[in-house]
């Protein structure tokens, strides 16, 4: 009987405590976040530090040596440099990132030696954005030509003429050494 | 023939009223349900999404209407509308105000019940007739659910009919009163435990949560409705929320005190030299915020409670309600002829009981305020976001 009355007891107040829990959740505010259209500050503001969105590329910062390619586990990152006029070292052909295919590992952040050398979280040329909207129809749509098309063109076109330039000149060079190599080869050991 | 037209006027107000409650209904249930979840609910269509409902309209009527080969065509079509009109007929004695009511039944609350069963023939038809293993038993669950609970319902109202004397709704509220101290609920234990029944069973016999073991949308494939389809799905469910506002006005009427609103007003006896049409709509709006209250209560406990198990089911009805039922029907008879109304003792058993509910009321808010402190939440009442 004791049980009994422990039962109905048991009941009403479980039920009771219960639904003051719930009617404690009506009165607070919903937790959710009603994206994208009625925010009240921009989704990137909102997101932690070390967020990583989408793939960037600074291509001002970036010394072309492709590190990134070939640190890059799945072939995300395709890219050329080339030589250019009035600069030294290598400048960017064209850098196209598949951002279909990242998995957004950082290995080809880590790999970056090009730093403005500043402290923020990106101070490398090959940084992530905190940005993650980039849908597409296509999947084409997912490939992020960082060099436009014809400006890539371009610079390849450039850099083929400084390269058989600098071929023909090279070629002037050994002519020339070879010219003068033969010239001071000795008569007798030439065939070893 | 004017009758005639009357008649049918009135009840197409009613059933549009109901419809349209009903649909209302469920969209207040849906944000309710996410508020208490830490989520918004639909807000999108219309301001605030309050045209949610007219979407879902939309939506069903745009499906197709399938009709299983082998299924009793002629049944299937037939069965929500059974269930329908089960619910909405419940509606014809409930008074929400001295006039306000579609026809002042001398057997009013008798009706209601037969009324309430009317719909598991609606039901088993609908399982019967869909020529489906899975939707035949659920008919049968929901069938057998409804009619173990039809008998704790019928002992709660039993002892409302014994403690007012009459099975019209109009007596029965005026045998209440405007304070609490008058109504039901608080008149003595066994009304109150009469109230408990009541609730309970009716909560049972909508198949509301924690009660829905016939439907189990989780668990099962929802029962007697699996084979329906667009518009024929979208009328059992306009009727289970129809339900909850016959549920709430039942509840109101029979332990709450009805529309009176006021000292010494009794809902069918409008008093001499008061405009009547006032009081009429202070009452209705005072009925109907009562009704509302108690559809929100429900709308709660569905978002509270788990589902019982189908042993636990029985074990409420049959060795708790059905027990405490039948003794506490032969205490009201004890009660009533050895304590008559207005004395000392009656007096104060009203009193304690009332200041009891009230002060649950108090320790309620309390609970709410610790749980709030406990979460570290700010308060944010505002229905909208």
């Amino acid at each position: 009987m004791i049980i009994y009355l422990k039962n109905i007891w048991e009941t009403y107040a479980t039920v009771f405590e219960g639904m003051a829990i719930t009617f404690s959740y009506l009165l607070q505010r919903p937790i959710t976040v009603q994206y994208p259209d009625r925010m009240k500050e921009s989704v990137p503001e909102t997101l932690p530090e070390k967020y990583r969105g989408r793939l960037m590329v600074d291509t001002e910062l970036c010394t072309a040596c492709g590190l990134c390619a070939k640190a890059c586990p799945i072939d995300v990152i395709e890219m050329k440099g080339g030589r250019a006029e009035g600069k030294k070292g290598l400048r960017l052909i064209y850098f196209n990132i598949y951002h279909g295919k990242c998995m957004y590992c950082n290995l080809c952040v880590e790999a970056c030696p090009a730093e403005d050398g500043e402290e923020d979280e990106h101070h490398t040329a090959i940084y992530f954005k905190k940005n993650f909207e980039g849908s597409s129809y296509t999947l084409n749509g997912l490939v992020e030509q960082f060099i436009p098309p014809d400006e890539a063109r371009r610079r390849l076109k450039e850099s083929e003429e400084i390269a058989a330039k600098r071929a023909a000149a090279a070629a002037e060079t050994t002519k020339n050494s070879e010219a003068k190599q033969e010239s001071d080869k000795p008569k007798d050991g030439g065939d070893v | 023939m004017i009758n005639l037209i009357y008649m049918f006027v009135f009840s197409l107000v009613y059933l549009l009223l109901l419809a349209l409650t009903a649909g209302i209904l469920t969209y207040v249930e849906r944000r309710i349900a996410g508020r208490m979840q830490s989520r918004i609910g639909p807000n999108r269509v219309g301001i605030q999404g309050i045209l949610q409902f007219i979407a879902d309209l939309i939506k069903g009527v745009q499906k197709e209407d399938i009709i299983p080969a082998d299924a009793y065509a002629f049944l299937f079509k037939i069965a929500p509308y059974l269930v329908f009109m089960g619910v909405f007929l419940t509606l014809v004695p409930i008074p929400f105000g001295a006039y306000t009511l579609m026809e002042d039944l001398d057997v009013g609350i008798y009706y209601v019940l037969a009324m309430a069963s009317y719909v598991v023939i609606g039901l088993m038809i609908g399982g019967w007739a869909s020529n489906n293993k899975w939707s035949l038993l659920g008919g049968m669950r929901s069938a057998a659910q409804k009619i173990s609970y039809e008998i704790p319902a019928a002992l709660g109202v039993f002892i409302v009919v014994i403690m007012s004397g009459s099975m019209n709704f109009q007596k029965i509220v005026a045998a209440q009163g405007a304070s609490p101290v008058d109504w039901f609920v608080f008149r003595n234990p066994f009304t109150f435990i009469a109230f408990n029944l009541f609730f309970i069973a009716s909560l049972a016999e909508g198949n509301r949560v924690p009660f829905d073991i016939p439907e189990a949308e989780s668990e099962l494939v929802s029962g007697y409705n699996t084979e329906y389809s667009g518009m024929r799905f979208l009328f059992f469910f306009l009727a289970e929320w129809g339900n909850l506002v016959v549920i709430g006005a039942l509840v109101t009427c029979m332990f709450f005190g009805g529309g009176s609103f006021w000292y010494e007003w009794k809902i069918s006896i409008p008093a001499p030299g008061r405009d009547p049409i006032v009081f009429e709509v202070l009452g209705f709006l005072w009925f109907l915020f009562k009704t509302f209250f108690f559809v929100f209560v429900i709308i709660w406990i569905r978002w509270t409670l788990p589902r019982l198990r189908i042993d636990q089911l029985m074990d409420i009805c049959w060795k708790y309600m059905v027990p405490i039922g039948l003794i506490s029907s032969l205490g009201i008879v004890i009660w009533m002829y050895f304590i008559p109304e207005n004395s000392t003792i009656d007096r104060i058993v009203r009193l304690t009981l009332t200041s009891l509910g009230a002060i649950t009321v108090l320790y309620f808010k309390y609970r709410v305020y610790k749980n709030l402190k406990i979460t570290k939440a700010t308060i944010y009442a505002n229905p909208f976001v």
